[in-house]
């Protein structure tokens, strides 16, 4: 906790940051873009009309702070979930119930993504200002990992087109045709940004949901991808995504220290944002302790993969670190592989790739989609486990029993 | 002393013939043990932990390390493992992708074994129903970010395939003689392996490149089963020739792969099948480059296959034979 | 603008009736290298420049009397080619003990030494001596992408930058990546992905190969440069053979129109797995380590699947096909009428396959507007290959000093290993194992 005493700074920087933006822009605004909303909450309140197939949120990018499971604060870049908070007609204080809510709120991993196919997305993206930074004037941006047939303008790599500045929104536009397994990340300054934690899960359901197919006996009217027979037919879906950070790193930034890109060494495996056990807490953790980010939780996905004897469960496992490889492993149970980097894992004339294993190797940036299936005769209370086979990578920096596991209930 | 074949000096462990009908139940007995190895540039010898058959009491002193003893299993039988335990921790034995019912040990909020353990000095016994076929690592599965660094594994083989006459074990793993002097836990940042093992054997530079011994003749197919117990991931290259891979952790692929090199990730087995065009040595190495000793170039996962002219006497029997 | 009417005039010459031949494979479209049957490499000593002003020794394969280079010579042969490479050992060591034996290995292929030059045996090859030569003979038998490198000392020779590239182009055609209809592609670009560990070099510079070991840089191996090709973004993007990069003279820059078909050729080239990412579109991986993922000879890639990030592992080769049309995106990337007058152009489907049978744009999309508001120029930061327009082929004004890199506005994607920490030059972002993919309007000449 040698940083604690910075983050007594907070409540004076919150007011000097606010106060640096109101005089900043009469260009900079929020922006939120959602057709059929009118109030700017990228939802559909009272009186307004949700176009069909139509999809919504609003992102804030900033900065805060998260736990690691050996107990650590830890400072952090990230995406808020500011959808639902109204931002139009914008009153001189409204838009600042925005930047409140969005300041220090970052979460990791980011807020997850579920879309359908055939979606139209309009995702908005209001760039917050990272507070322990004020010296930071770094726009953001969405990459849409994996997207298929992308346009530049909404694929978010700054170099090749636009990123959006402090106190503006972005409003990105997919439409959703590819179901699949996928992930999003900041891609300004990229190597930073998302060592920094701005990543997230983003998986898209395919149009054979709500539909019925028999597979092995069992009916399933949920699935990973169109297969046509309920082959990815699933009992539960979790996304599972593989991240890692390097605490020196992250507080060199904190510090306003020169940054170690190329010496950068995780120290810190995760699961979902979280080392293990606080990948088995099911719940959202507390916020990170003595209010260093105004009390907001900021860890709410919880790894715990929990399912009946009989059930398949679908594991949408995606990788975001930014330095290594990983090998995630079951104990226990098998894993067959159906999909990978969000496509059906079958051949361009059907033939059927799928196959069975025990551990699957990701790099960062690659996503894959692996069915377990509980035992019939699993008793109640049986673990199973999912984990590392870089078995170094078990710990919480130093503290052995921990880093990137979570455990598999029968319930 | 290292172009001995591996395979012909661990001791191996046969639990049941390979088309055992009778009654397909094999309980083997093994122990965790104080163990030293000494690396091919030093005389002092490193601790290690180790599986050795179990001689029925500890062992007074560390013994010479080595992998696990081979152990092979026919498919569908009841495997029983009893386990001593002479080391002063509590270990457990787990086999990834044998599926068996486990019953982890908890402390507090984690869980700090996949399964039920042998305290120190005492025993613990397992058992897994209808097992697969295949190739398998044994591991201990008590703290293993520790216990299996230093040293505490070895390999199972359950069937074979009928396409193979013979087959070859390859079983990979790494020392970092720092974290054995304290038998600390590996940490993400501690972990810096020095040296590079395949069957037990770090290969150093300046002396004979181990040989790893099979049955392996020209057109004959070999199996090949890789097995990772390190904690990195490896690339096993076949230099020359191709491999076509056909399973992995004892799960056989819907078409088999054809390829010179093969990642081998961490805790993962692999299935191979080569067919030898030419006699003699052919290389086996590891493109990524865990090709030194203590440092030094010109040693690591490196061994030689060696493969044997055409067997004409042996051939014209099975002729024979085929045609009775 | 211009690139508008050009496109224009393409539909006007494809109604009048006139087959503008397009499909020959132009010289710029393929990847350089060298070819024949007979080589000379040579491995000696150079020195390799990085973007942060950095120069790393390097030991390399040169082609013949020329300059080390990194990686070595991309060695293009033809299917049922008798391939004779002769290697001569010019390196020159620092400290007080000798130049290491060299050798080359060719995995995938048969080799064997000529009886007349068959230079000394080594643990994985025959090798070359200091000042003298080795020759290896093998048929390239099959097609495909495949890598060679030193098998004399691997851990330290590969990462001192002995490793190259080999192509064997099918007896269907150079446009063809195997003897497959479906393996035909239009463009191929190089991607042979390594990394470094400069405190290795400088080791070797100043004291010499045998120093290495003391120094236990081998096992606690750690890289701080990343490199497509030799070079380090954003030299990758430079031309082939730029003069400030002599030992360093293959680029990678991909660039294709809407529609064309870009064979990826990936090679591990060295030690380190890569997870390569491409913007834009998932590939199709058609092959790996030389062979056409198939069930059986002669049926095609039908084991083939697509992905978007292609797990590059030290040694092996993949081979990818990628394309890109912009179908389905919900809107028109030429722009709608609603935009304004300048951007009617019409989508011609004659042949029913959803597609422009010229432009490759997606007709049913055709004329949907652009879907959100763009904020202004004030909130906004832009690339240098941002050309000021959402639209394909269009270049629009933009604030001064900003874009600029893109002249013909087209498409541009970030392509790059997905561990981002590669992403660098030391800790100068963005660098390392980048480049950009353009895809230009059609109509606009790729060079």
């Amino acid at each position: 906790m040698t940083t604690k005493r910075r983050y007594s700074l907070m409540g004076a920087t919150l007011g000097g940051f606010l106060a640096m933006l109101a005089p900043l822009p009469g260009y900079a605004a929020i922006n939120v873009q959602c057709p059929g909303d009118t109030n700017g909450s990228a939802t559909w309140d009272a009186g307004e009309v949700q176009p069909p197939n139509t999809k919504c949120m609003h992102l804030g990018a900033g900065d805060g702070f998260i736990t690691m499971a050996d107990g650590a604060t830890q400072y952090i870049f990230g995406f808020s979930d500011l959808t639902g908070l109204v931002t139009k007609p914008v009153p001189p204080d409204t838009g600042d119930d925005v930047m409140m809510e969005g300041m220090l709120g970052a979460s990791f991993p980011a807020p997850p993504i579920m879309l359908d196919e055939g979606d139209e997305f309009y995702l908005t993206l209001t760039n917050v200002g990272m507070m322990m930074r004020p010296d930071l004037f770094d726009p953001h941006s969405v990459h849409y990992h994996g997207f298929p047939e992308a346009a530049p303008i909404f694929d978010g790599v700054p170099d090749a087109s636009i990123s959006i500045n402090m106190g503006s929104s972005l409003t990105y536009y997919y439409k959703i045709n590819d179901p699949g397994t996928y992930m999003y990340h900041c891609h300004v300054e990229a190597t930073e940004h998302m060592q920094m934690g701005m990543l997230g899960n983003l998986y898209v359901r395919p149009v054979q949901d709500g539909t019925t197919y028999t597979y092995g006996g069992r009916d399933y009217t949920k699935f990973a991808y169109n297969d046509g027979d309920g082959s990815t037919g699933y009992d539960k879906d979790y996304p599972i995504q593989i991240g890692s950070m390097d605490s020196a790193f992250h507080n060199a930034s904190l510090t306003v220290q020169p940054l170690p890109f190329a010496l950068m060494e995780d120290d810190y495996p995760m699961l979902n944002g979280r080392g293990y056990p606080d990948t088995v807490n099911p719940a959202a953790l507390p916020p990170p302790a003595g209010n260093v980010n105004g009390g907001k939780a900021s860890q709410k996905e919880s790894s715990l993969i929990e399912a009946a004897p009989g059930e398949r469960v679908l594991l949408r496992i995606s990788n975001l670190n930014v330095t290594r490889f990983y090998t995630l492993a079951t104990l226990g149970v098998d894993m067959t592989v159906v999909g990978m980097n969000a496509k059906l894992l079958r051949g361009p004339d059907g033939k059927d790739l799928y196959y069975k294993t025990n551990s699957v190797t990701l790099g960062g940036g690659e996503s894959v989609d692996a069915i377990i299936e509980i035992p019939v005769d699993a008793a109640a209370g049986t673990k199973y486990f999912l984990y590392t086979t870089n078995l170094n990578y078990l710990s919480n920096n130093t503290e052995p029993f921990g880093g990137m596991m979570t455990e598999i209930r029968v319930n | 002393m290292t172009n001995i074949s591996k395979s012909l000096r661990v001791p191996v462990i046969l639990l049941a013939a390979f088309f055992s009908v009778a009654s397909p139940v094999s309980a083997i007995d093994l122990a965790a043990v104080e163990a030293e190895w000494t690396p091919p540039d030093s005389a002092t010898p490193i601790p290690m932990w180790g599986f050795i058959a179990d001689p029925g009491s500890c062992p007074a002193g560390p013994v010479a390390w080595d992998v696990g003893p081979l152990q092979v299993g026919s498919p569908g039988a009841t495997l029983t493992i009893n386990l001593r335990n002479c080391l002063s921790e509590p270990v457990s034995l787990v086999i990834p992708g044998q599926n068996a019912t486990l019953t982890p040990v908890v402390q507090g909020n984690r869980v700090t074994a996949f399964t039920h353990e042998a305290p120190a000095g005492g025993t613990a016994s397992y058992t897994w129903n209808n097992i697969k076929a295949g190739t398998f690592l044994y591991q201990s599965g008590s703290n293993p970010a520790k216990q299996v660094h230093m040293g505490l594994y070895g390999a199972l083989t359950v069937g074979t395939y009928y396409q193979a006459t013979d087959e070859a074990l390859l079983l990979y793993s790494e020392i970092d003689p720092a974290l054995h002097a304290t038998a600390a836990a590996a940490t993400p940042l501690t972990y810096k392996p020095k040296y590079f093992l395949i069957n037990g054997d770090a290969f150093a530079a300046g002396q004979a490149v181990p040989v790893v011994s099979a049955n392996a003749q020209v057109n004959k197919n070999l199996l090949l089963r890789f097995v990772n117990a390190g904690l990195m991931a490896h690339v096993p290259v076949m230099q020359g020739p191709y491999m076509k891979i056909i399973a992995e952790d004892g799960n056989p692929y819907p078409y088999a792969r054809e390829q010179y090199s093969v990642l081998l990730a961490a805790g993962k087995t692999l299935d191979a099948i080569w067919r030898p065009e030419q006699s003699g040595t052919h290389a086996l190495y590891d493109r990524s480059l865990s090709l030194s000793s203590n440092g030094a170039p010109g040693g690591g996962m490196l061994v030689y296959l060696n493969v044997q002219p055409f067997p004409w006497i042996l051939f014209m029997p099975a002729i024979t034979g085929a045609g009775r | 603008m211009q690139t508008r009417v050009i496109r224009r005039a393409l539909q006007v010459t494809v109604l009048g009736g006139v087959f503008m031949v397009l499909l020959a494979v132009n010289a710029g479209a393929m990847i350089q290298g060298i070819t024949g049957t007979s080589f000379n490499l040579t491995a000696t000593t150079g020195h390799i420049s990085t973007p942060d002003s950095g120069s790393y020794l390097i030991w390399g394969y040169a082609n013949g009397a020329g300059l080390a280079q990194y990686p070595g010579p991309t060695i293009i042969v033809n299917e049922g080619d008798q391939v004779q490479v002769k290697l001569t050992n010019s390196l020159t060591v620092a400290g007080a003990g000798p130049a290491p034996n060299v050798s080359i290995v060719f995995p995938g292929q048969h080799v064997v030494v000529s009886p007349t030059d068959p230079g000394i045996p080594g643990i994985l090859a025959n090798e070359a001596a200091p000042g003298g030569t080795v020759t290896y003979q093998f048929t390239a038998a099959k097609p495909g992408t495949y890598t060679y490198y030193s098998g004399t000392d691997s851990a330290l020779q590969v990462e001192m930058g002995l490793i190259g590239a080999m192509i064997v182009r099918p007896a269907s055609g150079a446009n063809y990546a195997y003897n497959h209809p479906d393996t035909q592609f239009d463009r191929e670009t190089l991607f042979l992905l390594s990394e470094m560990d400069p405190r290795i070099h400088q080791v070797v510079e100043t004291f010499g190969p045998d120093a290495v070991a003391a120094t236990g840089y081998l096992a606690n191996y750690f890289p701080v440069l990343w490199f497509i090709n030799g070079r380090a973004a954003p030299d990758t993007m430079a031309d082939n053979g730029v003069p400030w990069l002599p030992n360093q003279p293959y680029n990678c820059m991909p660039m294709m129109n809407p529609g064309d078909r870009l064979l990826m050729r990936v090679i591990g080239g060295g030690r380190d797995m890569h997870p390569f990412h491409f913007h834009g579109n998932h590939a199709r991986v058609i092959a790996r380590d030389g062979r056409l993922l198939e069930s059986t000879p002669g049926a095609g890639p039908d084991l083939s699947h697509e992905l978007f990030t292609i797990q590059s592992q030290p040694g092996s080769t993949v081979d990818a096909i990628f394309g890109w049309t912009g179908q389905g995106l919900g809107w028109d990337i030429y722009g709608s009428p609603a935009e304004g007058p300048e951007y009617v152009h019409e989508c011609m489907d004659m042949d029913n396959d959803d597609f422009d049978d010229m432009t490759h744009e997606y007709c049913p999309d055709h004329y949907k507007p652009f879907p959100v508001t763009l904020p202004g120029s004030l909130e906004l930061t832009f690339g240098g290959f941002y050309s000021g327009s959402p639209f394909l082929g269009l270049v629009q004004s933009l604030p001064p000093g900003e874009g600029g890199m893109n002249p013909n506005g087209g498409y541009t994607y970030m392509w790059h290993s997905h561990t981002e920490k590669e992403m660098v030059n030391y800790d100068i972002f963005p660098g390392g194992m980048m480049t950009m993919l353009i895809i230009e309007a059609p109509g606009v000449m790729i060079h």
